[in-house]
């Protein structure tokens, strides 16, 4: 492995292993302290008010790393699956389908954050079962998978203005929804998302090989024994139900998904193996930074995760464009 | 031995026959040239040979087997590959080994830099796919599909945009590895005086197989005349015949 190479998978780690710390230590509530985290860490005994913040910091900072994690390693699935390099988890109607869900629960008045969870998993669940049945119908290619996708988010985001203005004064419910956070994260929501985000990260590497061979376009994958249309239909079908549930838990968070896979695709080149391991870690890295940002901008309140996430991402993703140069 | 069998093999798109009752039939280490007009079917046929589309009639044995159950000593690089442009050669190159454990070893890797340096295309290993000339493009697929150690190559097209060193560079190495690895190779076709590399020449029109014999036999003016329907201008180097069009100047 080159040096450069090394440098930057250590530095990730080390970054990730900062932020933890960091975000287990920062907040609204600036008594609890590096030091305090750091107790808390040695297992020593504390304030009980104390601990119950740092708890709940680290359920976040899980949050935040289960959200990368998941949202990474499925956009680079379908970064592969659907061939396209600009492919992210929500490109096929999950989030206006999330979106939908959310907004029709809040106009019935299921207001809560359970119900709002499950409203949001419905949705996008439902909405990604239309596209794969279209796909399924008509054993399509990729783009018109994309396509299918594309104008059902389309027609969900129209039904959702629709109910949007007729929500009125109630519309604040769904807004801190859609701008994105892991704030609101319980232990047993967190817990639920993990081991779908873990289960479909083992099903995607039992798959590696197949998916990886995608990229030789399907006349030659098929020709290596690979059946195209079912590794397309079961990756998508992974990828969906992990970002559904992650939707439910932290809403719409964009670019991670799409600046994550590419910072693991430059590292570690475009072997899909390899760049599924290294983007479960870039993904932890920038939702972690993200969440951390997040809670510092507007302090002491917080910003929406998705304006984070774009406004620092993109910059960090042209840096490493122009840093890599010759790779792309 | 045989390495490829075709028996009355067909194929239709919405009752339109597109290949009609082909049968032939090569022996291991031989190479086929498959000449014919634009739209004749030979990609078709191509893809019929290496199972990625069944016949709708007929049967295909490669080494006696299906060609669905004999991908793992088989190589297909079609003419107009869609590949991901952004991957690295060697990352291409690897995804076409596929076959093998759950990882790629030390192994893979030696056969893919021994194929790559064979080809001279050692020093792109890590130089996206997109970023290649269609030349180095194409030795960087056959290196690819060589370190797969097939028994069986079918190449569509191989000398396709290619300039003429790049041409006689491929060819050379398509008889060469015929004979040295004793590899079957069949590939497709457009520049009728190239059917001299091969052992044998399949002539087709309109998806029938008008011909198929030794490149002597097959290139015959008549029938190529009848077959692409312009005026031909034969002439004889070294015992081989080589056709032009016939052009004229005022």
């Amino acid at each position: 492995m080159k040096k450069r190479n090394v440098f930057f998978i250590a530095s990730i780690f080390a970054s990730l292993f900062v932020f933890f710390i960091a975000s287990l230590s920062i907040g609204a509530y600036s008594k609890v302290g590096l030091y305090e985290a750091i107790l808390y860490l040695s297992g020593h005994s504390m304030e009980r008010v104390y601990s119950d913040i740092i708890f709940y910091r680290l359920i976040r900072t899980m949050a935040a790393f289960v959200l990368g994690i998941g949202l990474s390693t499925s956009g680079l699935t379908l970064q592969y699956t659907l061939k396209n390099p600009l492919a992210d988890p929500f490109l096929l109607g999950i989030s206006s389908g999330a979106i939908l869900g959310v907004t029709l629960a809040d106009y019935f008045g299921f207001v809560s954050y359970y119900y709002l969870y499950l409203a949001a998993w419905i949705g996008s669940l439902l909405s990604i079962g239309i596209v794969l049945l279209i796909s399924a119908y008509f054993k399509s290619s990729a783009s018109s998978i994309l396509i299918a996708g594309i104008s059902l988010s389309y027609l969900l985001s129209g039904i959702t203005t629709i109910y949007m203005i007729k929500l009125g004064p109630k519309i604040p419910g769904v807004l801190f929804w859609l701008f994105g956070s892991v704030a609101y994260s319980t232990p047993g929501i967190l817990y639920k998302t993990s081991i779908i985000v873990f289960l479909s990260l083992f099903f995607l590497f039992i798959m590696w090989k197949p998916i990886n061979s995608l990229m030789l376009g399907e006349d030659m994958a098929t020709s290596l024994g690979v059946s195209v249309f079912r590794t397309r239909f079961l990756s998508i079908l992974i990828v969906s139900i992990s970002t559904s549930a992650l939707v439910a838990m932290a809403g719409p968070v964009g670019f991670i998904g799409l600046a994550a896979p590419w910072m693991a695709r430059l590292i570690v080149g475009s072997n899909y193996g390899k760049s599924l391991i290294m983007s479960i870690f870039t993904g932890g890295l920038l939702a972690i930074a993200s969440d951390i940002l997040a809670r510092v901008v507007l302090y002491p309140s917080e910003a929406p995760l998705t304006a984070i996430t774009s406004i620092f991402g993109a910059p960090f993703l042209i840096y490493l464009t122009l840093r890599f140069k010759g790779r792309i | 031995m045989k390495s490829v069998e075709a028996i009355g093999v067909s194929y239709s798109v919405r009752s339109r026959e597109i290949i009609h009752n082909i049968t032939f039939e090569l022996e291991e280490g031989k190479v086929l040239a498959i000449l014919g007009p634009n739209g004749v079917g030979k990609t078709t046929l191509l893809r019929i040979l290496s199972g990625i589309i069944p016949p709708s009639r007929g049967k295909v044995y490669l080494y006696g087997e299906n060609p669905a159950k004999s991908r793992r000593f088989l190589t297909y690089i079609p003419a107009n590959y869609n590949i991901d442009m952004y991957a690295r050669s060697l990352d291409i190159m690897l995804a076409e080994l596929y076959n093998g454990g759950f990882f790629y070893g030390r192994h893979d890797m030696e056969k893919i830099r021994m194929w790559a340096s064979y080809f001279g295309v050692e020093r792109y290993l890590d130089t996206p796919f997109g970023k290649l000339s269609s030349g180095e493009q194409k030795l960087v697929l056959l290196a690819g599909g060589l370190a797969r150690n097939p028994k069986i190559m079918i190449l569509d097209e191989p000398t396709a945009f290619l300039d003429i060193s790049n041409q006689a560079k491929i060819l050379s190495l398509i008889r060469e590895i015929a004979e040295k690895e004793g590899i079957t190779v069949v590939f497709a076709l457009h520049e009728i005086y190239y059917g001299n590399v091969a052992d044998h020449v399949m002539l087709m029109k309109d998806g029938k197989l008008m011909k198929f014999g030794s490149p002597n036999e097959v290139l015959d003016k008549d029938l190529l005349v009848s077959i692409y329907g312009i005026e031909l201008e034969g002439f004889e180097i070294n015992g081989n015949k080589v056709f032009l069009p016939k052009f004229s100047k005022d």
